[in-house]
């Protein structure tokens, strides 16, 4: 702002401006919201229709997505501190697979916040449209486990909100330049689902737009060979290595639902089996674990479930 | 030991809070006109599921059984 930049809020982009092949502007709902621009950076979020229009991106896939449902449910700060062992000024975060999103490739998440809680569920959308799930019924189901109970207890629910996350991963990410525009953020599918990283990604990638951007500046040249330094910079840094080392999981996870059915119970089991005190000696314990891994899941299957889940991690 | 061992659902008694109630939590500012526009209302007699009836976090969606149609509001 201080460098002279003009800020217009509450506006929406409803298309762009095009000359002979290349975006040369905006076209914002509002009377003359014609705006001229050498490039067009674009930062729309995960719901990426100026992208589309564009011609970088395809419509979006339920495969690709993930719906996200949570609620900020405030509760004194007190109460937080005791309840999740912190000091002051330090947070917990909890994230739960399996039963807690009913098998279903996704986590359920509890975060401190100062004085309330933030606790949701995030499912890939093509798993909640296959199992007939509503994202908020999931997340009631969250609230009412003894576990989950006992943490929010007394609270009041403030805000309900909802999201999509982009989380198709590097084999989804669009083209991210064209002639005279670039493409940020959420809107390029920057995002690490794994490791639960997004917001990082999106700063690097405006960061390296506006690098790009500079320099298509100084040499007055925004076309399309001009700007993909972007991408250049970008596989040059954690975001593109980062997704590009992952870019087979999302297929492969969402493929292979048994890593968030039959995995998590099998350890809960084990855990149990292992950790009660019955007086049966620990190696038969271990035996019976042992027997009912096999017995659910096969030698051959956790072999081949081990191989697959390193090629797509490694 | 069953699949299911694990698994918990609320049980009666138990506080739910229903989705009408959270909405309301939101102050919005709506606008007059219905952003949402069903482009060929004929695809959604063909849909099987009709996901958007059940998926949507906010209910937005509602088949109408009697106009054989998808109510948006």
């Amino acid at each position: 702002m201080a460098a002279g930049a003009i800020l217009v809020n509450e506006t929406v982009v409803e298309d762009l401006l095009w000359d002979k092949g290349r975006v040369v502007g905006v076209r914002a709902g509002r009377p003359q919201g014609e705006v001229e621009a050498q490039v067009v950076i674009i930062a729309e979020g995960v719901n990426s229709m100026l992208t589309q229009k564009a011609g970088l991106a395809q419509p979006l896939k339920p495969q690709q997505v993930a719906l996200s449902v949570k609620e900020i449910i405030s509760l004194p700060r007190e109460k937080i501190e005791d309840r999740f062992a912190l000091e002051e000024n330090q947070g917990c975060t909890i994230e739960l697979i399996g039963d807690a999103v009913k098998g279903m490739m996704g986590t359920a998440f509890i975060y401190t916040n100062k004085d309330s809680l933030s606790v949701g569920v995030g499912v890939l959308l093509s798993h909640l449209l296959a199992n007939k799930i509503n994202p908020n019924d999931l997340l009631e189901r969250l609230k009412a486990h003894p576990l989950v109970k006992k943490l929010i207890e007394g609270g009041t629910t403030r805000e309900y909100m909802a999201h999509m996350i982009p989380e198709g991963g590097y084999r989804s990410v669009p083209r991210l330049y064209g002639d005279g525009v670039l493409v940020v953020g959420d809107a390029a599918m920057l995002v690490n689902g794994l490791h639960r990283e997004g917001i990082n990604l999106a700063f690097a990638s405006g960061m390296m737009a506006a690098q790009a951007v500079l320099n298509a500046r100084q040499k007055g040249d925004y076309s399309a060979s001009s700007l993909s330094l972007y991408k250049k910079l970008l596989e040059d840094s954690f975001v593109l290595k980062d997704l590009k080392k992952y870019k087979d999981a999302p297929e492969f996870l969402a493929r292979n639902t048994h890593f968030f059915t039959l995995y998590p119970q099998l350890a809960s089991q084990a855990a149990r089996e292992f950790l009660t005190v019955d007086g049966v000696p620990k190696r038969e314990k271990q035996r019976k674990i042992w027997q009912e891994i096999k017995a659910k899941r096969g030698l051959w299957g956790l072999i081949k479930d081990a191989i697959g889940l390193w090629r797509v991690m490694k | 030991m069953g699949f299911n061992q694990g698994c918990y659902r609320p049980v009666e008694g138990d506080e739910i809070v229903r989705l009408e109630e959270k909405l309301f939590l939101n102050r919005y500012v709506t606008d007059k006109q219905v952003h949402i526009k069903i482009k060929d209302p004929q695809v959604c007699l063909q849909c099987q599921d009709k996901p958007c009836t059940f998926f949507c976090p906010a209910g937005v969606y509602l088949w109408n059984e009697e106009e054989k149609r998808i109510e948006i509001g």
